[in-house]
């Protein structure tokens, strides 16, 4: 906590970490429910991208949102969180890359987000930064109240 | 010590959603193909250049180009409709909106190795219009059949 005890108080930065992985959690397990309940319409969002070869398009469909939906959860719940902070922020660094790619290429699509009607643009981009930021917060200063990390592998 | 129960939290957490997705995807109702086959349409869901020919007369099928926009302007099939095959959701559901989910409807790309019109047809069952069917030959064989597309 010596870095961040420049700028705050230690009980600000426990606050600020609980924070960020309650956004964090809220916002992987919502996303996640829209796509695992219409994985035929993920899969097209997917395809759409053209970058995972169409054969394996399904696939992603099929699990990426469960990995979403767990990640977010043991977060929220304080399990494993350190091991759940670690694949958020590295599904945070595909996605931006995916979209970044979707970009250069010129590709105007869904992105797949939240549902349908939401496009690839800068703005999207900025808010998986943001996700990713938080994410990096996290695994540095991972919340410690009100988990239930009790529950261990250690 | 740390590290590697960040990595066994890690495989866990993956471990847990692949199970939890296979599980949901067999029972759930809504399932989809764990691997994805391009020619995803069966044999009857295809329609030979014949069969395209007598559907065209019939003036009865709904027909969509799921080519780029540039091979779309070019040139299409006789009253075509265009939804690219890289549509966006919302962009299939709005073309779609007013057509009936009984009426016939064709969707068609350049040749059979190009995967969007099965991928259409296939999004567009799955949205309960129950008479797609798919032109593998595609704009290829409808003019290397001595046909012209329309402007």
């Amino acid at each position: 906590m010596k870095m961040i005890g420049i700028i705050m108080r230690p009980e600000q930065a426990s606050f600020v970490s609980l924070l960020f992985r309650f956004i964090l959690s809220l916002v992987f397990i919502i996303s996640a429910l829209d796509k695992i309940a219409s994985p035929a319409e993920f899969a097209i969002a997917v395809e759409n991208y053209r970058i995972i070869p169409s054969v394996f398009t399904n696939t992603i469909a099929i699990f990426l949102p469960w990995i979403e939906f767990f990640c977010g959860l043991f977060l929220l719940l304080g399990i494993w969180q350190r091991g759940s902070t670690v694949i958020i922020a590295a599904l945070s660094i595909l996605f931006i890359s995916a979209m970044i790619s979707v970009l250069l290429r010129g590709l105007d699509i869904d992105c797949g987000c939240f549902g349908a009607g939401v496009k690839v643009d800068n703005y999207r981009i900025a808010e998986d930064i943001v996700l990713l930021l938080l994410a990096l917060f996290l695994i540095k200063f991972p919340s410690e109240k009100f988990t239930l990390d009790r529950f261990p592998v250690r | 010590m740390l590290k590697r129960s960040v990595s066994a939290e890690i495989l866990l957490v993956l471990f847990l959603s692949i199970l939890t997705g296979l599980i949901y995807n067999t029972f759930s109702g809504n399932g989809i193909p764990i691997f994805y086959h391009s020619l995803g349409s069966t044999p009857d869901q295809q329609l030979t250049l014949p069969q395209l020919q007598q559907a065209i007369a019939d003036k009865r099928a709904l027909l969509i180009d799921a080519r780029t926009s540039e091979e779309y302007t070019a040139g299409h099939l006789p009253d075509a409709i265009h939804i690219p095959g890289f549509a966006a959701i919302d962009q299939i559901m709005n073309a779609m909106k007013d057509i009936s989910k009984d009426r016939q409807i064709i969707v068609y790309c350049s040749n059979v190795d190009c995967p969007f019109a099965v991928r259409i047809a296939e999004f567009l069952r799955f949205q309960e219009f129950t008479s797609v069917y798919v032109f593998s030959g595609g704009t290829d064989e409808w003019i290397g059949a001595g046909n012209s597309l329309i402007k």
